[in-house]
């Protein structure tokens, strides 16, 4: 193999039969570059070898989505220890980034969560943690259940942060009233303060330190290195002043300098961690909402376990006004559950055996055993938190524009620190107190911990207020695609309506009766998944009619259906399916289209090539639908209705719901196309659908709205999930992200703000006008009041009221 | 007879179990495989780009 040639292994989803694998390993060959490709379709592999100078892996992948295929990516969270600044964590990302397999890796410092999508034939679970260890940071063990091992963790922190603090203002606040009343005459008085303020320069300033030493060893410097480089200049100074006073004759100590800028900062640091705390609170709702124990039963017995303990297959038994602990299949009772925390829906649902059982839902009335189907991560509330989690680790493209100054920042600074220092000596001839007193200032005042704070926090608080509303956004991206969103395009069947249609007129021609028409229609449609369908069989059922199943069942995607039983050939559908069998409808031509003129869908039916009659089915508005469409319309965004309904129906539901922009007749494979086509007139596009049957539509536009379910399936396709089925959510949904993002961009001002009037500030650019140095010890307050105040105007987000 | 335009074979339109409409014609498969396969992608059989393979969607009509 000659070293241009790679040899790779891919998994692959959505092979149906070996004809898929084929067509895979065609589309494969074809490219240009690619040597030999072989996939295996009882594997569900692909091992693909190619030239790398021609090709390159994604184009590799691209090909195999578009034949219309899966490759699958590998994603993990994890938690991460040991990080002391932003620095660390994009240190850890590009490293992750870098290496072969690994798609995409995010790290957020604020919630200290990796976020990996990797293949897993390239790079293993346990590469990737051996990379982060090599770094010099910490895995923690993932927890085996959504347990709260982020709060726990954080309430450690939180703690030592206080010790920290308290024993560096114990030691601050003596050496303060030394240096303003000196009990002692000069020397002793000095070596006094040394005493005080060493074991808060090296113990309680120990994690700068530390701090410092990491980013050295990976080549960055950080905000521990300014902090480091700044209180050691002060100490070393002092300490020289005090044992060695004839070099610096009649010279001041700095030691209260040192320690107050420790103090500073070290409150801003525990501010910043019980804000962080707080914010994680939405998350902790949601989690508070499993159940703790679950009574299952083994062997015969009954016995009550932690839920942790609960296998797939166990036999649970619930008892009126107690939590469904696990997901599952109900075997036995009877009785009525709130599914508020899912649904939305406060009308508690019927439950019986054969149905469905969700975690965390309130079990009302009886007693009901069911078989645990999912459990632990695999439930529905389980995959919700992840969802959010995975939400809050994101980041808004924006954010990297941030990183990428605050990796140039501490450096810069540093140089800036040492040429106006320099500056100050020898050119403008100062004191020497004077170039030190600059050259720390400028070390502790510039704060690169603003600037990575700044969307993060945002996120948090956005996301989870999100989520506390039963609004899920997925990620940063989603954010900002929010703030640009300029067209937004709604399915009709499902989301602007109910979903069930409902048959309201049958009509016959002359040979024919009203019932044997219906019954026709019904055996037509009677294993059909389409709502249209399922109300033609409900109206035969309700009428006693006998349903058969069809011999022979065809369907023709945007014409009907076709089928065959007891020799007679039914045709159910449109007006173009009569057409391609050259039947003429004559005069039910009229009667259809003022059937349509109201909104409703008509179906023709034909016997052997026979008119039989036609089906009208309604299926009624949401009721906020239209509200929803006008409060869009209000805010300046496009509203579209996209259906594979005719024309005239989808106009006049179209005027229900004031939607002056009708995509109509499309079949489900275009509607993808159709947001394409919208995307390509430079339009940033959202599409509002459930999450099972719109999935790829939902995936091409810019922001995919999944409306009224926590299915797995809407969670998977959705960029924003909505919990409930009222279409004011998506109002809410955007109003949320755009504030969101609004907070992120104000929190960035900041953050740069302060750096870029402070650092001036500081060097001593103002000296010249004030007549005064910025004392170090403003700079260290300045500095923690700057990431306080990031935190803080995230927190102010919590605030927000949906305008609807 | 008809052609089965996934697969090339041979498809009687009167006895044929599966087929479907694409603009304004009907077309018959032998195979449900066959037929989803013609749904995804219309235009690319419909252009004569047949593959050369034999039918592989196992079942017993061939």
């Amino acid at each position: 193999m000659s070293p241009e040639n790679k040899k790779i292994t891919l998994n692959i989803g959505g092979m149906s039969c070996i004809n898929c694998s084929l067509t895979i390993e065609k589309a494969l060959s074809k490219l240009n570059g690619v040597i030999h490709a072989t996939v295996n379709f009882a594997a569900e592999k692909a091992i693909i070898e190619y030239n790398s100078d021609i090709v390159d892996q994604k184009a590799i992948e691209n090909t195999i989505t578009e034949a219309g295929y899966r490759v699958i990516h590998e994603k993990i969270m994890l938690q991460i220890g040991g990080m002391s600044c932003v620095n660390c964590a994009q240190t850890i990302e590009k490293a992750l980034n870098s290496k072969e397999g690994v798609y995409y890796a995010t790290v957020n410092f604020a919630t200290e969560k990796v976020s990996v999508e990797y293949n897993a034939e390239q790079v293993s679970l346990a590469g990737i943690k051996k990379i982060i260890q090599d770094l010099g940071y910490q895995v923690i063990e993932p927890e085996k259940t959504v347990e709260d091992a982020e709060g726990k963790e954080r309430q450690r922190h939180v703690q030592r942060l206080k010790i920290l603090l308290a024993a560096s203002v114990a030691l601050t606040i003596p050496i303060i009233l030394l240096m303003l009343f000196p009990v002692l005459p000069m020397q002793q008085n000095n070596i006094l303060l040394f005493i005080l303020a060493t074991p808060v320069q090296f113990i309680v300033g120990w994690t700068f330190y530390v701090g410092a030493y990491k980013g050295l060893r990976n080549k960055t410097a950080n905000m521990d290195t300014l902090i480091a480089m700044g209180t050691s200049t002060a100490w070393l100074y002092s300490t020289a002043v005090t044992f060695a006073p004839s070099i610096f004759p009649g010279a001041d100590v700095f030691f209260d300098t040192a320690t107050m800028i420790m103090s500073f900062i070290l409150l801003g640091k525990l501010l910043d961690a019980i804000a962080k705390g707080r914010t994680s609170e939405a998350i902790r709702k949601i989690m508070g909402l499993q159940a703790k124990t679950a009574r299952v039963i083994r062997r015969g017995e009954e016995q009550e376990i932690p839920i942790e303990d609960v296998l797939v297959g166990d036999i649970v038994v619930v008892r009126p006004g107690e939590k469904i602990p696990v997901d599952g299949i109900v075997t036995e009772g009877y009785s009525a559950i709130d599914e508020k925390v899912i649904t939305g829906e406060s009308i508690p649902v019927e439950k019986k055996s054969g149905d469905i059982v969700v975690g965390a839902t309130m079990n009302k009335t009886g007693v009901l055993k069911f078989k645990a189907t999912k459990v632990g991560k695999d439930t529905v509330l389980a995959q919700i938190i992840s969802m959010v989690e995975d939400a809050l680790s994101s980041k808004a493209p924006i954010q990297r524009l941030a990183d990428i100054a605050s990796g140039y920042f501490v450096p810069t600074i540093i140089i800036t620190a040492t040429l106006s220092a320099f500056a100050w000596y020898f050119i403008f001839g100062e004191t020497f107190i004077f170039a030190l007193t600059v050259f720390i200032a400028v070390l502790i005042v510039a704060c690169p911990c603003a600037l990575g704070l700044a969307t993060p926090t945002a996120i948090m608080v956005g996301v989870g207020k999100g989520a506390e509303n039963g609004i899920l956004i997925k990620n940063g991206e989603t954010l900002e695609a929010a703030y640009k969103l300029q067209t937004i395009v709604f399915d009709k069947t499902g989301t602007l309506t109910k979903g069930e249609p409902e048959v309201t007129d049958v009509i016959p021609t002359e040979t024919f009766k009203e019932d044997q028409l219906l019954l026709l229609a019904a055996i037509a449609e009677k294993n059909s998944e389409h709502p249209l369908g399922e109300a033609i069989v409900k109206k035969a059922k309700e009428k006693g009619l006998r349903n058969d199943e069809p011999d022979v069942f065809n369907a023709l995607p945007g014409y009907g259906v076709e089928v065959e039983h007891k020799e007679v050939r039914i045709l159910l559908g449109n007006r173009k399916l009569m057409e391609a069998n050259s039947l003429d409808i004559g005069a039910f031509d009229v009667k259809m289209r003022g059937l349509e003129e109201e909104g409703k869908t008509a179906m023709l039916l034909a016997v052997d090539n026979q008119l039989a009659g036609l089906i009208a089915v309604a299926d009624t508005l949401k009721e906020h639908s239209a509200e929803a469409v006008r409060t869009l319309q209000q805010m300046g965004l496009e509203v579209v209705m996209i259906t594979g309904d005719n024309q005239r129906t989808a106009n006049a539901i179209a005027r229900q719901v004031s939607v002056n922009c009708v995509l109509s007749e499309v079949l489900p494979s275009e509607k993808a196309t159709e947001i394409k086509r919208l995307q390509s007139e430079g339009k940033v596009v959202a599409m509002v659908g459930d999450g099972i049957n719109d999935a790829p539509a939902l995936a091409q536009a810019n922001i995919g709205i999944a409306v009224g379910s926590g299915t797995d399936v809407a969670i998977e396709t959705g960029d924003i999930v909505l919990i409930k089925n009222d279409l004011r959510d998506v109002v809410v949904a955007i109003q949320l992200s755009r504030a969101t993002m609004k907070k992120i961009r104000q929190n960035l001002f900041w953050a740069f703000f302060y750096n870029i009037v402070l650092v001036p500030l500081a060097a001593g650019a103002f000296y010249p006008i004030l007549h005064v140095l910025f004392d170090p010890v403003y700079a260290a307050a300045a500095m923690a009041s700057s990431s306080v105040t990031v935190v803080t105007n995230a927190s102010f987000l919590r605030r927000f009221k949906p305008k609807i | 007879m008809a052609k089965d335009l996934v697969c090339n074979m041979e498809v009687d339109e009167k006895t044929a179990k599966y087929k479907t409409i694409y603009q304004g014609k009907y077309y018959y498969f032998c195979a449900p495989g066959c037929k989803k396969s013609f749904e995804t992608n219309p235009q690319k059989y419909i252009s004569g780009n047949l593959s050369s393979q034999s039918c592989t969607c196992g079942h017993d009509q061939c």
